[in-house]
């Protein structure tokens, strides 16, 4: 499905729930490609992104084998999942509300106080840390190195691991 | 509304209907290959490892979530929701991502009632076919779409009139330690075959060993689906006209009970009327049995093929079991995707049930998989964690495979009126549940395959028998992969879809051409038996074209 088709399709009564999800594909591919450190938060405020990689890095803290959640990006894999037709679209709003209540408060602590938003945000920290980097986070296959994986022969479009 | 005719019309271009439209378009026949997704790019899906099979949590698959792609299931229990196929839905469909494990159903397999006898509250049967029936098309779907593998001294393998076309692949560190632990405890390792080449095939080169292959498509096309081998030969032959994004919506039957052809809706909502002489079902178990039930006519009110009410019936899949555990020492290097070691010796006649299943190694498992994977004394997260997957992930090691499931006459899927598609068409629901039989099998299995995880040295083992421990599942296995024998073959109407040669009865050009017609699924992967029946039932047509009027 091409761009074009899903945004005709997301503008046909009853179909935007398909589009949504069609139109990821296409959009991974243009962040794919096109993506720099720089691109500005899609879903976040820039305090709640500060908040999240805050959290993120305690649940991934850097150390001397491989960087931190902060650093492998993951903040921007859970952004591009959140932002308008991704998948974790549905999910904003409880990341907004938390992301309020948690500041100040340690990881652990706010596992104690909101269990149900913790497991959600454990989940996708490791996603984003755990994946592959075309998906947005693990940036320089930072969990790849540490498991002793090799970036993947045959596969791998040269410059584009370090732009990511 | 845009009316056309053509000899022959195939629906859907997976595993079964790309080999179909293979043989009916090499024999000049003029063919219509009708698929709803589209061609897979590989620069699209790529590497993405939250949108595979394995690991959904992004999106199911090539093709999976588009509204005009999508088909969902419901269990009947109501706990799982509005559930995805986990097959793609493009052209080569699940062929694109499978993990391509290539197995010949067993001798047995196929005269399993004979072999055990009538076993209470189950439709376990005899296949009106025998594996020597059968035997030159697996040859045919071995060298055509290209299969490597080596049967060694596994003694429980049906036997081979040809060698394989390719050889094994060279065994992967932890498949090496499994079958020295196997042949240890006095059982039979063997090569797991592939539809992948392990040597350059037909044009096309040798796996590079990637570390993930399951769920992804491959980069260098070594991984042999439909897409890549079958459908570009129809394709060249000048008869095959394959069309993307078209979803079949009815056969069509006149009132005098014959088939004439399928409706279609193209891209553009356009609906197309095509007028054929033969009709090949080839969407899956799922959606051969959804499109029957939904072409009702005045002579066929239950739909087609469906007076007896059989169509949807006895459909089953696979209950997956595994151990998986961690060793003292790294397992793996940077070579993939494992899975060379494979053992049949519980396939049949173990004690207390009937049936059995295959255990193998399984496919390496990504970081993000090892990662979700808790061991007792080790945090969720935080430093220990990290340390935790830095320290082990290579050492990893993981035994899993499916048991075959006894078919039931109650476990089946029907239409359900209340959910619509994006074409206003019923989904499907899923009726049924587990037989005990199959209950006390995965219990069995999964002890098996714990137990030698922990000869193989692993510790912190965890594992699975699959569904609830405690007893038999609520429901049968969703058929999300391996769906089969929605419209079984058999000898008598009344309890079967389709005669020995994939006909559906009263509809002499109607043929299926893919798993739907299993009598029952084997203790592995099904797809290259559904290729095999795919290649028979095409030759059938082509050998009788005059029967149909080609």
């Amino acid at each position: 499905m091409t761009r074009k088709q899903f945004l005709k399709c997301g503008l046909t009564a009853g179909a935007a729930a398909g589009g949504i999800a069609a139109g990821w594909f296409g959009a991974g591919l243009v962040e794919y490609m096109g993506a720099s450190p720089d691109t500005p938060w899609k879903a976040f405020t820039p305090e709640e992104a500060e908040e999240v990689e805050r959290l993120a890095e305690e649940l991934i803290p850097a150390d001397e084998y491989a960087p931190g959640a902060k650093d492998a990006k993951v903040a921007r894999f859970i952004d591009w999942q959140l932002a308008p037709h991704r998948p974790y679209e549905k999910h904003l709003p409880e990341y907004r509300k938390h992301l309020a209540l948690s500041k100040g408060r340690s990881a652990a602590e706010v596992e104690k106080q909101f269990p149900a938003f913790f497991k959600m945000l454990l989940a996708h920290v490791n996603q984003g840390y755990y994946s592959h980097p075309c998906q947005g986070g693990n940036v320089g296959f930072a969990s790849y190195r540490l498991c002793g994986l090799s970036t993947i022969t045959g596969r791998n479009i040269p410059g584009k691991e370090n732009h990511l | 509304m845009i009316r056309e005719t053509t000899d022959a019309v195939v629906v859907g271009a997976g595993a079964g209907g790309g080999c179909a439209a293979k043989v009916l378009a090499c024999a000049g026949i003029k063919t219509m290959l009708l698929e709803r997704g589209e061609w897979a790019k590989s620069d699209v899906n790529g590497e993405a490892d939250l949108c595979g099979q394995r690991n959904p949590a992004l999106v199911m698959g090539p093709g999976r979530l588009g509204a005009r792609t999508r088909t969902c299931h419901f269990h009947d229990n109501g706990g799982w929701g509005v559930v995805n196929t986990w097959n793609a839905a493009c052209v080569g469909s699940g062929t694109v991502t499978y993990g391509a494990m290539a197995w010949r159903f067993l001798e047995k397999d196929f005269r399993l009632k004979s072999h055990y006898g009538e076993v209470p509250n189950s439709s376990l049967d005899d296949w009106p076919i025998t594996y020597d029936d059968l035997e030159p098309y697996y040859y045919q779907a071995e060298c055509e779409v290209g299969v490597s593998g080596d049967n060694g001294d596994n003694p429980f393998t049906a036997p081979r009139r040809q060698p394989f076309p390719m050889p094994a692949f060279a065994l992967d560190p932890e498949s090496q330690l499994f079958w020295d632990v196997a042949k240890k405890e006095g059982l039979h390792p063997f090569h797991c075959s592939f539809l992948r080449n392990s040597v350059p095939h037909n044009g096309r080169p040798a796996c590079i060993h990637q570390h993930f292959c399951v769920g992804f498509q491959c980069p260098i096309d070594a991984k042999n689906g439909s897409q890549n081998t079958v459908i570009p030969v129809a394709i060249k032959s000048g008869n095959c006209d394959l069309r993307i994004r078209a979803m079949v919506t009815e056969l069509l039957v006149d009132d005098n009970g014959r088939l004439t052809g399928v409706k279609y809706v193209d891209e553009n909502d356009e609906v197309h009327v095509v007028t054929a002489k033969v009709v090949v079902l080839a969407a899956g178990s799922n959606e051969d049995a959804r499109l029957m039930l939904l072409s009702k006519s005045r002579l066929f009110k239950n739909g087609v093929g469906n007076n007896h009410d059989v169509v949807g019936r006895n459909i089953t899949s696979h209950a997956y079991i595994d151990a998986n555990g961690f060793l003292d020492y790294d397992l793996h290097t940077d070579a993939g995707p494992g899975t060379g070691t494979c053992i049949m010796d519980f396939e049949h006649d173990n004690k207390g049930f009937v049936m059995g299943g295959m255990l193998h190694t399984d496919f390496r498992w990504t970081p993000y998989q090892v990662a979700n994977r808790q061991v007792a004394g080790v945090p969720a997260w935080g430093k220990a964690r990290k340390d935790f997957m830095r320290v082990n992930y290579k050492r990893f090691i993981r035994i899993c495979g499916p048991i075959q499931q006894i078919p039931r006459w109650d476990n089946r899927v029907v239409l359900d009126t209340s959910r619509k598609d994006y074409w206003g068409l019923p989904f499907l629901r899923a009726l049924g549940q587990e037989h005990p039989n199959d209950y006390k099998n995965r219990v069995f299995m999964a002890a098996k395959a714990r137990e030698l995880v922990e000869k193989c040295g692993a510790h912190d083992i965890s594992g699975s028998c699959g569904w609830p421990k405690d007893g038999p599942s609520k429901s049968w296995s969703f058929g999300g992969q391996h769906q089969s024998g929605s419209c079984r073959m058999g000898t008598d109407p009344r309890k079967s879809v389709t005669d020995k040669w994939s006909r559906v009865w009263d509809f002499p050009n109607l043929v299926m051409a893919d798993c739907s017609v299993h009598v029952n699924n084997g203790g592995m992967n099904p797809v290259l038996t559904g290729m095999a029946l795919a290649f028979r039932a095409a030759k059938h047509i082509v050998d009788n074209r005059r029967e149909v009027g080609l």
